[in-house]
């Protein structure tokens, strides 16, 4: 019986019901304020064979859907869902025009807070190197070995990744959660992994250094926590491609990075004094 | 003999099939043009003008926007037609995307869309087949992305989305990425 139709057990507390009834959602993630699912079907365009040029992804959908909080004040909840959704799909869509690597955003209802999206599929950063770093591991006891696997099997996808966040901040976004989960990377061919960013519910657009060093200071603490043991030397790495990224920019972008790296310093120094006093 | 539209339904809106149908070499856009104006209620269908549609997609894209809004009772003009019609646009001027994307006194080709709800005279795939035939002077083609791509004025597009000269648009799945970005975000952004 309960089988008849999975999404049944799942609390949805508003998604339409017209969606729900249409198509076939798993939950993938319930977050703190979305609960994303994943759809094999395009939210509508139907497969037909008259249909060859849609922008279909055989990767599948994602919706991303922000319930309303009986929590919050209701006028306040609907504003603040609103206001997350546009952010989000304005800067993917943005995103996507200028060439960097996000989903490609299919489609959106701020009102009752629906995002829908291209799925990646792949691991996140986190899972990505936490599944190589046990592969590392299970090689070799000598950590001189280790370090020569990690510089082979990690530190390419981590210039990449910052490459790819150095196009973002070259454009003056800010994403406004960097994280390990918040990185996911495709299978792009033999082992090459594609860094995609996503979740850009907090994003903003900024000129200023210390917003994008506030940005790198996020992931550096979500490194810490998520591979503490190698968090210094990944940080590095990234932090190299993120800075080779701007060179490409020529020297608008050689000067932007040098004011960027001058104000994660301060941040830095900022977070330890605040540790220290506890 | 008239020939079928093709029918799609799109999954949240099983109520409300669509038919599809292409027509080239149309020579009474004008009466069509002043039909509508004047609300001739036989006329309850989308005439949209192919030079600028990318693919079905495309169109299916502005369906989805004008159902949506129907759903919510936030339509911004009187019928479903219109709103389809004013939903292929980027922006809110109603008057503008109704000149930009409906049909015009000067278009050869036409793309029509009937949202073929219970509510309508004309519901059945072969139905309105019978009565565009009557409506429209022109040939009657099988709607496919490949028919529709040889009508399309891609510089049309380019202009009417407001896309820079440096986004290439011969990859029409690109192309059509930024387009349906552009219909849903109408009004946000
Ligand atoms: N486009 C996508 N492709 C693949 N997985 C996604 C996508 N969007 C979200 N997810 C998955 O759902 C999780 C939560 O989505 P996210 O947008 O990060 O929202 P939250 O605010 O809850 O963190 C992600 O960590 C990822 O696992
Ligand atoms: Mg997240």
């Amino acid at each position: 019986m309960a089988d008849d139709n999975k999404n049944a057990e799942i609390p949805l507390p508003a998604l339409p019901e017209g969606i729900v009834k249409a198509l076939d959602l798993t939950l993938i993630s319930q977050g703190a304020e979305a609960l994303v699912f994943f759809s094999q079907s395009h939210p509508f365009i139907p497969t037909h064979e008259a249909i060859t040029n849609s922008p279909g992804f055989s990767a599948g959908y994602i919706l991303k859907y922000r319930p309303p909080k009986p929590y919050r004040h209701a006028l306040l909840d609907a504003q603040l869902t609103k206001h997350r959704t546009l952010s989000e799909v304005r800067s993917l869509y943005k995103l996507m025009l200028a060439g960097v690597k996000v989903p490609v955003f299919v489609s959106v209802d701020p009102r009752q807070g629906i995002i829908w999206m291209e799925n990646i599929s792949g691991p996140s950063l986190k899972k990505w190197i936490w599944g190589n770093e046990e592969v590392i591991d299970s090689q070799t006891e000598d950590e001189a070995g280790r370090a020569k696997l990690r510089e082979e099997k990690i530190k390419g996808t981590l210039l990449s990744v910052g490459s790819e966040i150095s196009k973002l901040h070259f454009m003056d976004m800010v994403h406004g959660d960097l994280t390990t989960s918040n990185l996911v990377l495709r299978n792009k061919n033999e082992g090459e992994m594609e860094p995609v960013i996503i979740d850009f519910g907090l994003s903003s657009q900024s000129t200023l250094p210390e917003d994008k060093a506030v940005d790198l200071y996020v992931l550096e603490r979500a490194f810490v926590s998520t591979h503490p043991m190698h968090a210094e030397e990944y940080i590095g790495w990234l932090l190299e491609g993120y800075v080779a990224g701007f060179g490409r920019g020529k020297k608008t972008g050689v000067f932007k990075v040098r004011e960027i790296m001058k104000k994660l310093e301060a941040v830095r120094l900022r977070g330890r004094k605040r540790s220290m006093v506890g | 003999m008239p020939s079928t539209p093709l029918t799609l339904t799109l999954p949240q809106f099983p109520s409300s099939p669509l038919h599809l149908s292409l027509y080239t070499n149309v020579t009474n856009a004008p009466t069509i043009r002043s039909q509508l104006l004047s609300g001739n209620t036989a006329y309850s269908y989308a005439f949209l003008d192919p030079s600028t549609i990318l693919s079905i997609s495309h169109v299916l894209a502005a369906v989805y926007r004008a159902l949506t809004e129907r759903e919510a009772g936030t339509m911004r003009t009187r019928t479903v037609n219109s709103e389809i019609v004013f939903s292929m646009a980027p922006s809110m001027n109603i008057g503008d995307a109704l000149k930009r994307f409906g049909v015009k006194d000067e278009s050869t080709a036409l793309f029509v869309v009937k949202v073929a709800d219970e509510a309508e005279d004309v519901v059945g795939a072969e139905e309105v087949g019978v009565a565009l035939e009557s409506i429209v002077e022109g040939e009657s083609v099988a709607l496919c992305d490949d028919a529709l791509q040889a009508l399309t004025d891609i510089e049309v597009v380019r202009k009417n989305y407001k896309i820079p000269q440096g986004v290439v648009l011969n990859d029409r799945i690109a192309a059509a990425q930024i387009v349906t970005g552009a219909i849903a975000l109408r009004g946000y952004s």
